[in-house]
């Protein structure tokens, strides 16, 4: 099973009892900083604003916010920094600069001077790209993943190992999309305004109708 | 600390001592303790107190640092094997051990996750809280197919302990008749969803011998001794400041402490138990303090380990003796034999039409609940013996089925404020059989963060498990398409033994004592002062959630062991 069928099948459980921590279990998630001067780590100012535009795009604001307006760009600039391994992190920016280049050969502007239907026509463009290439599997180094952040794993030889470490290389378009809308709809203003989250919702009832409940629960 | 030793006594001299807090561990220390008896429990892992330790429990999704999944580099480097378990996660990820300090080693071909929980409460912070009974069709199951050896003990003996436990504990769900599947003493069941009343009535409609129940759980549906009711969050294995599930936190160890006999000492890892050879009883037990590494020795009149199956298993295994050269209590060999787990991972799922304008309100962290109907009431398979039950549930698709797909903008936004399809999963967990070459034994070489030797796992699974599984996605598949469910997805994933995390077996009841490690009364054959009430007592497995056996077997042999002492019989 590829990640992508994982991840429609995580979808058609969502709500069941199993569903929340497996869901978890394949999605990342990072907290947001919220500092107004915030700086990101990895990307560039320029790619950052880039990722906000993009996501935006894809999540745009109408009567809620946008993912552009929720700080979705940190939450990718944290996960890129802490939880991607090298050759995710390479493949996830090679695929910012492509979308810049096609922008540039495009509409001759760079993704910030687009208008939001040229950033729409662009995105198309980008959907059409991702569907052509396939996604590629990659087994990760232990030591050579983490070697970065210091430390490299050391387990007692003989004893169970941690298991292979593998990364999936989606098309740009698709990490894109993962990462935007589990930012947006984790974010406050994603999960309760957008949709519904309650923390203690104090009564279960089986069958509502989705009249009287309203939106999709967040969780 | 609550309370000191009796006077009467020396210094770290008590009446009981109980090892491991879990979910036996609370009860053996709640039952002794209730009884009049000074009760020492000794826990490997840190102390956690009830919501003051809870510390993700209030996180909102955009509190939580990894949203939900967590550190990968934390879990590949710290808990690269309990995060191979579905459950582990960033809001619960503390009440899972680190594997560095932890590790194990496997035999050839061999391949176990052992998921442990080393804290006060054990694993009883972050169980699926599922309970349901064993009966004859379980007790008398070796002794019908001549598997291994007989229980020596059958539904009688334990029913009235399950009524005790479940009136304790606290178990919600719905009587059904069904005789082996028996129904116990319940809180009012929670209430299954349009589509899977539906998926019912379906099974009863197209298949003989089989339906479908609201999982029976140890969550309060009404407030219950002292405690809260759910208030359909859930986020239980972040811990429940409403006490709403069981844990030892809310039950055993609080009615423990409330006598004033029990002393609770974490941090203390008991590596080895006493053998007085001049009275052929256990005298007490040796630790290391897990902060400041002392080693520390605890006297009893009586012990009960209740570490966990393997964890007690492992403990009798070090202590080793004139007497007991292949551990304690092991006049038999079978100490370490016959581990078994229940194999799951396979099933089937499904999108269920209709009902698009039904939803729920609250998330119920508990799903339905299929009673085996393999190998019973007529039914007879080639491929396997025993037999397995189905945990699962229907729900709608939320927010992340928009993720595999090419749509963006404003009216790919407006179509996810509406939930998704609905659809049914269900999850088959089966009967594994005990087998003598499914062992752990004590590595030679290699030792842990204490310098205890660690334990070397010969598992795997035999055809009988293979079947079982193949079955189990087969014939959820066939309820789902009778349903009329779409697009149906049988699986048979990749399964490890212990996955399941029902772990037991390894000290196994018997009446006899050259084949067995325990009595009746989960008492050791060789060390009439030693009982070992966890998973290990288990002499099969059935395919039920076990916990709720563990406790009645616990508060039973608490029960017997005490009036033993009472009568001078110990
Ligand atoms: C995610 C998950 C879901 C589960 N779902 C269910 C379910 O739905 N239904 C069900 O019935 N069961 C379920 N289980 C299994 C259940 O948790 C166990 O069966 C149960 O906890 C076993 O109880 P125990 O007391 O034997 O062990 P534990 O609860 O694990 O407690 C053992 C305790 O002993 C301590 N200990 C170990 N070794 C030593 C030592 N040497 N010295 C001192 N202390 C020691 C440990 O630190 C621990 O605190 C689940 C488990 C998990 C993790
Ligand atoms: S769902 Fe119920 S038992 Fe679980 S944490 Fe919430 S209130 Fe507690």
């Amino acid at each position: 099973m590829d990640r992508r069928q994982a991840l429609s099948r995580i979808a058609l459980l969502t709500g069941s009892a199993l569903s929340y921590s497996t869901i978890a279990g394949v999605l990342g998630g990072c907290e947001v900083p919220d500092a107004p001067d915030w700086q990101p780590e990895t990307l560039t100012s320029v790619q950052a604003e880039q990722l906000r535009l993009l996501a935006d795009t894809i999540i745009p604001a109408t009567d809620t916010p946008g993912a552009g307006d929720v700080g979705v760009e940190r939450f990718i600039d944290q996960i890129i920094t802490y939880w991607m391994v090298e050759e995710e992190r390479d493949h996830f920016l090679s695929g910012v600069g492509r979308a810049q280049e096609q922008a540039l050969e495009r509409f001759g502007d760079d993704i910030e001077g687009l208008t939001s239907d040229q950033r729409a026509e662009l995105m198309q463009e980008l959907v059409e790209a991702a569907e052509a290439q396939p996604a590629d599997v990659v087994k990760v180094e232990m030591d050579a993943a983490w070697a970065a952040y210091g430390d490299p794993v050391e387990v007692v030889e003989g004893t169970r190992q941690p298991p292979e470490l593998e990364v999936t290389l989606d098309p740009f378009f698709y990490r894109l999309k993962e990462l935007t809308m589990v930012g947006y709809y984790t974010s406050e203003p994603g999960a309760t305004e957008e949709l519904q989250y309650i923390h203690v919702p104090g009564r279960y009832d089986g069958c509502e109708p989705l009249e009287d409940v309203g939106r999709t629960w967040a969780v | 600390m609550s309370s000191s030793p009796s006077i009467n006594q020396g210094p770290n001299t008590y009446d009981a001592i109980v090892v491991g807090s879990g979910i036996s561990g609370g009860i053996a220390a709640k039952e002794l303790t209730q009884k009049g008896l000074k009760t020492l429990v000794l826990e490997r892992g840190r102390n956690v107190e009830h919501s003051v330790d809870y510390i993700t429990e209030e996180h909102r999704p955009w509190d939580e640092p990894f949203r939900g999944q967590t550190d990968r580099r934390k879990m590949q480097e710290e808990q690269y094997v309990q995060s191979q378990a579905g459950p582990v996660n960033e809001s619960n990820a503390h009440f899972f051990i680190n594997d560095r300090d932890n590790p194990y080693t496997l035999g050839e071909d061999s391949d176990f996750l052992w998921i442990r929980g080393h804290q006060v409460g054990g694993r009883s912070l972050t169980w699926g809280r599922q309970c349901y009974r064993l009966s004859d069709l379980d007790f008398e199951a070796n002794a019908r197919e001549g598997v291994e050896i007989d229980w020596p003990i059958r539904y009688e003996d334990i029913a009235p302990w399950y009524d005790y436990m479940e009136e304790y504990v606290g178990i919600s769900g719905q009587a059904e008749g069904i005789p082996h599947l028996p129904d116990g003493k319940f809180l009012p069941p929670m209430a299954m969803n349009c589509v899977e009343q539906d998926f019912r009535e379906s099974i009863e409609q197209n298949f003989d011998n089989r339906t479908m129940t609201i999982g029976r759980t140890a969550m309060l549906t009404q407030t219950h001794n002292g405690r809260g009711a759910c208030q359909y969050r859930n986020l239980c294995s972040r811990g429940c400041s409403y006490g709403a599930y069981y844990s030892s936190q809310v039950g055993g160890l609080r009615d423990a402490r409330e006598t004033g006999n029990m002393t609770l000492r974490p941090n203390s890892i008991v590596y080895e138990v006493i053998f007085d050879s001049d009275t052929g009883r256990a005298r007490g037990v040796r630790v290391i303090d897990r902060e400041t590494e002392e080693e520390l020795e605890f006297h009893a009149d009586v012990i009960f380990l209740c570490a966990s199956a393997l964890g007690s298993t492992q403990i009798l295994l070090n202590s080793t003796s004139n007497d007991f050269p292949d551990g304690l209590a092991n006049s038999s060999g079978a100490l370490g034999h016959y581990v078994m787990d229940h194999p799951f991972k396979a099933g089937a799922f499904a999108e269920m039409p209709g009902y698009e304008d039904q939803y729920y309100h609250g998330r119920r962290a508990n799903g339905i609940y299929i009673p085996r109907f393999r190998n019973v009431n007529g039914d007879q398979q080639d491929g396997f013996l025993r037999g397995y039950g189905y945990q699962g549930g229907a729900s709608r698709a939320g927010w992340a089925r928009g993720i595999g797909n090419d749509s963006f903008g404003v009216d790919f936004k407006e179509s996810l404020r509406e939930p998704g399809p609905w659809s049914m999963f269900l999850l088959g967990f089966g009967e594994m059989l005990p087998r003598y070459e499914n062992y752990v034994e004590l590595d030679p070489e290699v030792t842990d963060r204490w310098g205890l030797p660690v334990l070397r796992f010969h598992t795997s699974l035999s055809d009988n498990e293979q079947n079982m599984r193949q079955d189990m996605a087969d014939s959820a598949a066939e309820m789902l398409e009778a349903a009329g469910g779409r697009n149906v997805t049988p699986f048979v994933d990749d399964y490890a033994v212990g996955e399941g995390i029902h772990e037991m077996g390894t000290a196994r009841m018997g009446a006899d004592p050259n084949e067995s490690v325990l009595n009746e009364y989960n008492q050791a054959h060789d060390v009439p002062n030693l009982f070992v009430t966890d998973g290990a007592c288990m002499t099969s497995a059935g395919c039920q959630n076990p916990s709720i056996t563990y406790m009645a077997l616990t508060a039973r042999a608490v029960d017997y062991a005490v009036e033993q002492m009472n009568n001078g019989g110990l």
